[in-house]
């Protein structure tokens, strides 16, 4: 009986001594999301902003200035629909150009693939704000850095900062198909162009998925793209959001602006948990 | 059966120079149950590939209904696959997945709906049409694979190690199963296997390969009786294999003692391989034995004992028996006469050669061996040597370029499943066996030996039985 009693009680043990070597991100979670996070409901819905003595009031007028005033007509929904046209249209290109690009990918061999890879994640080791300036002097050089462009060129800065973010999971699903499936397809008599649309295709969905959202929610919520290339002439959420949080008096607006992108992302997060359950396409 | 299905000319194969297959020639007919049988990497494999059309053979022809095929498309083909580890479609259900191909003929969704039906009925799976792939054991996965590939109606089923994956019990059922459903469908299978033990099950005939090379050809009960060499007898079941020499027709002298057979045709005192399955060693009392020994180890297995019986010239014995003996036991053994099983040794062909430096060893003006430098090592440059080499190993090639010598053909026999080749190189004879019916005396061919196949030895050590051992192994 003693006997039993130690060998279930050995893996409960080990499981706690491991779980102490988590606690340090458990700490830095707790203090930086979950405080936050709490901080951020109680400004969007009271009319305390922890930044000056204002007075402990529940209350909806953050929202009701948001949606109803003629702020939500002038400035609100204009930046919202900006930041959904612009976003849609960064996340549909980058899939145009992830997919082909994943797709050639699974057929090279793995010397000239790691060549690939190695330039998709280079310039994510570079500094963004650096590489966003980068852009803004190659506008200039070949003479675009005018008013005019300066949506069009926000969505190519923006491109360039994504499309690795929606290569890597697309491939990593291509990847991932068994080309026994492949050939099975043809040997049933399917085409190239059939096996394509009824079964490559459908088994990479998942990876299109986590790619659209890992493009389109960072899409929705930047600022510093937009303020860089625009001279800050184009406001989108996230400059609506960074003006509220810089300096003092914003913030329960600005909390309100952030509550609506934590809903989009955690909507987000639940449909790729749907579609791929073991998250293998998250990077 | 009949008429020929599928014919196989002169296939080679490489990857690189890595060579797969060496001037494959089969034929199978309609009807037939085939099984290519042979260790992992003889090539079975990507022969079967190129048959279903994934690969293309680098020369050769394969001919399937009276048409040749090599260029055409899988999906052009009618023939299809039951692939290794099924491959079924993991974003469709059971249904859609035997439905695939006959969606993409575009009947009729009352026809689609009639044929999987009576697929899945036929394989057993009709209770779990709408289920989900990964909800399905390995062996119901077999099954939908099976379905998949049947609902087409090929002319030719190709089987891809199916049953590899699955456990024993479940392996033996769905062999008699689908023994059964090409009996019943009449569709022609070409089954690959390592398992020698499905193929003597399941095949009307059996192809034992080794090395992208067919060894033997023959029915179940042929292969097994009468292995025609020793990779063979070995490969298909256990096998004592004893050196024997024939000094007379239906007779055969070996462990010192004198056995009737049922073999003519050897030349007197050949030199043979003597076969003899375990369960036809019978064990007799050991007064009046021809050959006597001690039972040395004994191994229950279920169904029958392994004895191993050490015999007085000290080779060991193993014999399967279902009555159980004391270890310790001295004993004798007897053998039906048509129990014993002859082989000739091996062609060999024996030249004096002169090493020419690491790589080469030159027999004359014009044939000179690559060897190993493993191989040369223990000579010096320039020393007299005898070079070995299995005719099985000698190399034809139609392409003169890439062989190491080349020759003209002076003679054909016919032995076995062989031809041998005799061919004059520079007033040196060299005999290869090959497969392949299609050389003509005095055609030019090339001729090449993998250098790992050449034995090289000291000049005077002459031929005895241990160095064909050593050249089979």
């Amino acid at each position: 009986m003693t006997n039993n009693n130690y060998v279930e009680a050995k893996p409960k043990k080990k499981l706690k001594k491991l779980g102490i070597l988590s606690t340090p991100y458990l700490v830095w979670n707790f203090f930086l999301i979950i405080i936050p996070s709490l901080i951020l409901i109680v400004m969007a819905f009271t009319t305390y902003d922890f930044s000056s003595n204002s007075e402990f009031k529940i209350s909806l007028s953050n929202w009701s200035y948001v949606f109803g005033s003629s702020y939500a007509k002038t400035v609100f929904w204009p930046a919202m629909g900006r930041s959904f046209l612009i976003s849609f249209l960064v996340t549909v290109i980058c899939f145009l150009f992830a997919y082909p690009t994943a797709y050639f990918m699974r057929f090279l061999n793995n010397k000239v693939r790691g060549i690939i890879m190695l330039l998709l994640v280079l310039p994510l080791w570079s500094n963004q704000v650096l590489r966003i300036v980068s852009w803004k002097t190659i506008f200039e050089i070949i003479g675009l850095n005018e008013s005019g462009f300066y949506q069009f060129n926000i969505v190519i800065a923006m491109i360039s900062m994504y499309l690795p973010y929606m290569i890597l999971p697309i491939y990593s699903v291509l990847e991932k198909i068994d080309d026994k499936v492949i050939e099975a397809s043809y040997d049933l008599g399917a085409n190239k162009f059939e096996t394509f649309f009824k079964v490559t295709f459908p088994l990479s969905i998942s990876g299109i998925i986590s790619g659209i959202i890992m493009v389109f929610l960072p899409s929705l919520t930047q600022f510093e793209v937009s303020d860089a290339i625009s001279d800050r002439t184009i406001v989108m959420l996230g400059n609506l959001i960074y003006k509220r949080f810089k300096g003092t008096g914003g913030f329960n607006v600005g909390s309100v602006f952030s509550l609506i992108t934590i809903i989009f992302t955690v909507m987000g997060f639940i449909l790729v948990m749907r579609v791929d359950k073991e998250g293998e396409t998250l990077i | 059966m009949g008429k020929i299905l599928l014919e196989l000319k002169n296939i080679c194969k490489s990857f690189g120079d890595q060579e797969v297959l060496h001037d494959f020639n089969l034929y199978i007919m309609e009807n037939e149950f085939v099984t290519l049988l042979g260790p992992s990497g003889c090539g079975k494999s990507t022969l079967l590939r190129m048959i279903g059309g994934f690969d293309s053979p680098t020369s050769g022809d394969i001919i399937f209904d009276g048409q040749l095929i090599n260029s055409v498309e899988p999906n052009k083909r009618q023939i299809n696959t039951v692939f290794q580890r099924y491959a079924l479609f993991p974003h469709l259900n059971v249904y859609d997945n035997v439905a695939f191909g006959l969606k993409l003929k575009k009947l009729s969704k009352e026809e689609i709906d009639k044929e999987v039906l009576r697929a899945l009925k036929l394989v057993q799976m009709s209770d779990y049409a709408y289920r989900k792939i990964d909800t399905l054991s390995g062996g119901q996965m077999q099954r939908v694979a099976m379905a998949r590939a049947i609902v087409l109606k090929p002319r030719l089923l190709l089987l891809d190690e199916p049953l590899a994956a699955l456990d024993r019990k479940l392996r033996q059922d769905l062999q008699y199963e689908l023994k059964e459903m090409q009996r019943e469908l009449g569709i022609t299978f070409l089954y690959v296997t390592h398992d020698q033990e499905e193929a003597l099950t399941m095949s009307d005939t059996i192809v034992v390969m080794n090395e992208g090379r067919i060894l033997q050809i023959g029915s179940p009960v042929m292969i097994y009786n009468e292995p025609s060499t020793r990779f063979v007898a070995n490969f298909i079941g256990e096998s004592n294999i004893i050196d024997g020499v024939v000094p007379q027709d239906f007779k055969v002298r070996f462990e010192n003692a004198l056995f009737d057979t049922t073999y003519q045709g050897f030349s007197r005192g050949e030199e043979v391989d003597v076969v003899i399955r375990p369960e036809d060693l019978l064990i007799i009392p050991k007064d009046n034995a021809k050959i006597t020994g001690v039972i040395d180890s004994k191994v229950f297995k279920g169904d029958l004992f392994e004895i191993n019986v050490i015999v007085k010239s000290g080779k060991e014995y193993t014999i399967h028996t279902t009555k159980n003996y004391e270890l310790g036991l001295e004993v004798g053994l007897d053998i039906d006469k048509e129990n014993i099983t002859l082989m000739k040794k091996p062609g060999l062909n024996t030249f004096t050669g002169v090493i020419e430096d690491d790589y080469f060893v030159r027999v004359n003006d014009e044939m000179r061996f690559e060897c190993l430098e493993d191989d040369t090592e223990d000579f010096s440059e320039g020393s007299k040597v005898i070079v070995k080499v299995l005719t099985e190993n000698v190399l034809l090639e139609g392409d003169v370029d890439d062989a190491d010598f080349e020759g003209v053909i002076k003679n054909i026999k016919k032995r076995d499943m062989y031809y041998d080749v005799y061919i004059n190189v520079g007033g040196v004879v060299i005999v290869a066996s090959t497969s392949n019916p299609n050389h003509k005396v005095g055609q030019t061919v090339g001729i090449w030996v993998k250098p790992e196949k050449l034995v090289l030895l000291e000049e005077d050590n002459s031929l005895d039985t241990s160095t064909i051992e050593a050249l089979n192994d």
